[in-house]
């Protein structure tokens, strides 16, 4: 039986994490559980509870990396080990870390939640011009686009970058969510953001809810 | 605005007790945001004892030790700041940085507390105006030992516990700690600041309980020099940092900054902790600040002085520092709203 909890305990695991998890997911395997259930049912539920207790402030940094991680190779083995269906990706999202602006650990986090959640997930990097922003959402055509901003200087790039978006023809198609250190709710709707993530985990949630994904 | 510096202004602030005037409290300033006020370059000590003088403010803060380890130890990124005429900044690697096995460890060139002079501190006394201080920032254990180590390498490394985490940690606590040591003996020391980005918007980085083991000795053993001479102790760090008021007491902490206030609410700690803390910041950086008008500025200070002033044990400061990108109509409004309305009693 596949228990969320148990992998939610295992990701914490103080001394084998690593062996714990690959133990509940060997044993999930021979009860005969599908591949893909597993990581519906036991790890991503066990990260989005990793992830809540993290915007709650009561757990940390090094676990949060950590756990995305460890998720993103369990993933990773299991795709190489079974067939998987490309339409269990639940969407596609293109992110990037404004022009001006060198800081990519709040962007990676979003990334690798959003990746161990089942989405693609297209990292254009960080110092992204408004214009390279567009351009990939041309070619990838994403449900969403990110941008990332840790600098009240960048904050201002964002705008301009959303400007551009909204007023492109790809406005309507691909939404935009923008997060990072000083901004607000109250400046992401100013700019003209279709979402706001107070931080990595509020963000994917949002993306997912939008998307009507439980 | 008349000048009067008077460090003992502060002092009665921080014993809760109503001085003549609420005092300033910021203790970071960018370089061309005091150039800008003075209109002149700032290239020596006598030009920075003269921007905190004519700023307002009742210190001159330096900082001491290993406090920008992204520029003074090594690797480091530039991007160009387009706020500053050919500008650049610089930021500490987010991935792998210089210090990453045991091997590295040994072979980095470690400056030595010898590297860290006094002269500087001892000049600055000397060109001081009557009534002014010299406060000194310190603390930086945990930041310098993430920008070595490159953030994402640093938060796996402390979570699989790898001992070269705890050995960098001890290696930066005892170098600072030596540096900070002899500054406090060797100095009129008025203030200090430790000033070490422990939180993030939703709480801490790291586990409390990896804190209490390898950062706060350190803080404690500053802590407990600051008792000893009687002079305020203030913890800075960026994000929320309200789970851990408690314990920053515990520590020696009498103050706390900067207090952002997307994050913390002034109004309830102050209600929490009353004479326990003294407050020193929460004028947003973002907005007013940097984005609004003076006006709004103005009209922050005013209603912050407001509800926060009255009985001491506030000092007006911005919830960051006043950064190359706030206009100087906005800092200078921040200072003349504390010398229009933060005179004692309070009656806004």
């Amino acid at each position: 039986m596949i228990d969320p909890n148990e992998y939610f305990k295992s990701f914490l695991d103080e001394d084998k994490p690593k062996d714990r998890i690959m133990e509940t997911l060997q044993r999930n395997l021979s009860e005969g559980e599908e591949p893909f259930n597993i990581i519906k049912k036991g790890l991503v539920p066990a990260l989005d509870m990793i992830g809540n207790q993290f915007s709650q402030g009561t757990l940390y940094i090094p676990e949060l990396i950590f756990s995305g991680k460890i998720m993103k190779e369990c993933i990773e083995w299991l795709k190489s080990s079974f067939r998987f269906d490309s339409q269990q990706i639940l969407g596609t999202i293109v992110l990037g870390t404004v022009k001006g602006d060198l800081h990519d650990i709040g962007k990676n986090l979003v990334g690798m939640i959003a990746e161990a959640s089942g989405f693609k997930v297209v990292d254009i990097g960080v110092d992204v011009p408004s214009e390279k922003f567009l351009d990939a959402i041309q070619t990838y055509e994403p449900e969403f686009v990110g941008l990332s901003a840790l600098l009240t200087t960048t904050m201002l790039e964002m705008k301009k970058t959303v400007g551009l978006i909204k007023s492109s023809d790809v406005k309507g198609k691909t939404k935009v969510i923008v997060g990072g250190a000083p901004l607000t709710e109250t400046f992401a709707e100013k700019i003209g953001a279709d979402l706001f993530g107070k931080d990595a985990v509020d963000g994917v949630i949002k993306i997912k809810s939008m998307l009507g994904i439980k | 605005m008349k000048l009067n510096p008077d460090f003992n202004r502060v002092i009665a602030t921080f014993n809760h007790e109503e001085p003549d005037r609420v005092p300033l409290g910021d203790f970071a300033v960018d370089k061309e945001k005091k150039e800008e006020f003075l209109g002149k370059p700032v290239n020596d000590l006598k030009t920075e004892v003269e921007f905190w003088y004519k700023a307002g403010f009742d210190f001159v803060p330096l900082f001491a030790g290993i406090l920008e380890p992204a520029k003074s130890i090594g690797k480091t990124a530039f991007s160009k700041d387009e706020d500053k005429e050919g500008g650049v900044r610089e930021w500490a690697d987010e991935k792998k940085g210089l210090i990453t096995t045991d091997a590295e460890f040994e072979k980095f060139n470690w400056p030595t507390p010898e590297d860290y002079p006094l002269d500087k501190y001892k000049e600055v006394e000397s060109l001081l105006p009557k009534g002014m201080k010299l406060c000194v920032t310190t603390g930086k254990i945990y930041t310098p030992a993430w920008m070595l180590m490159g953030a994402e390498t640093f938060f796996m490394a402390v979570r699989e516990k790898s001992p070269l985490v705890e050995k960098l940690l001890d290696k930066i606590g005892r170098l600072q700690f030596t540096i900070y040591e002899r500054i406090l003996e060797n100095c009129d020391v008025g203030a200090v600041l430790s000033s070490d980005d422990i939180a993030h918007n939703a709480g801490l980085f790291v586990k409390p309980d990896f804190l209490r083991k390898h950062v706060f000795p350190w803080y404690k053993k500053i802590g407990d020099i600051c008792r000893d001479k009687r002079i305020p102790y203030i913890c800075h760090s960026d994000g929320k940092m309200t789970d851990i008021l408690d314990e920053l007491i515990g520590l020696g902490f009498n103050g706390i900054h900067p207090i952002q206030p997307n994050v913390m609410d002034i109004k309830e700690i102050k209600e929490k902790y009353g004479k326990k803390l003294t407050l020193l910041g929460n004028i947003n950086l973002e907005f007013p600040l940097s984005l609004g008008t003076p006006e709004d500025v103005r009209e922050e200070v005013r209603l912050r002085i407001k509800e926060i002033a009255p009985g001491g044990g506030y000092l007006v400061s911005s919830s960051n520092s006043i950064t190359s990108f706030v206009p100087i109509e906005n800092f200078k409004a921040m200072i003349e709203a504390v010398f229009e309305f933060g005179n004692y009693p309070i009656t806004l």
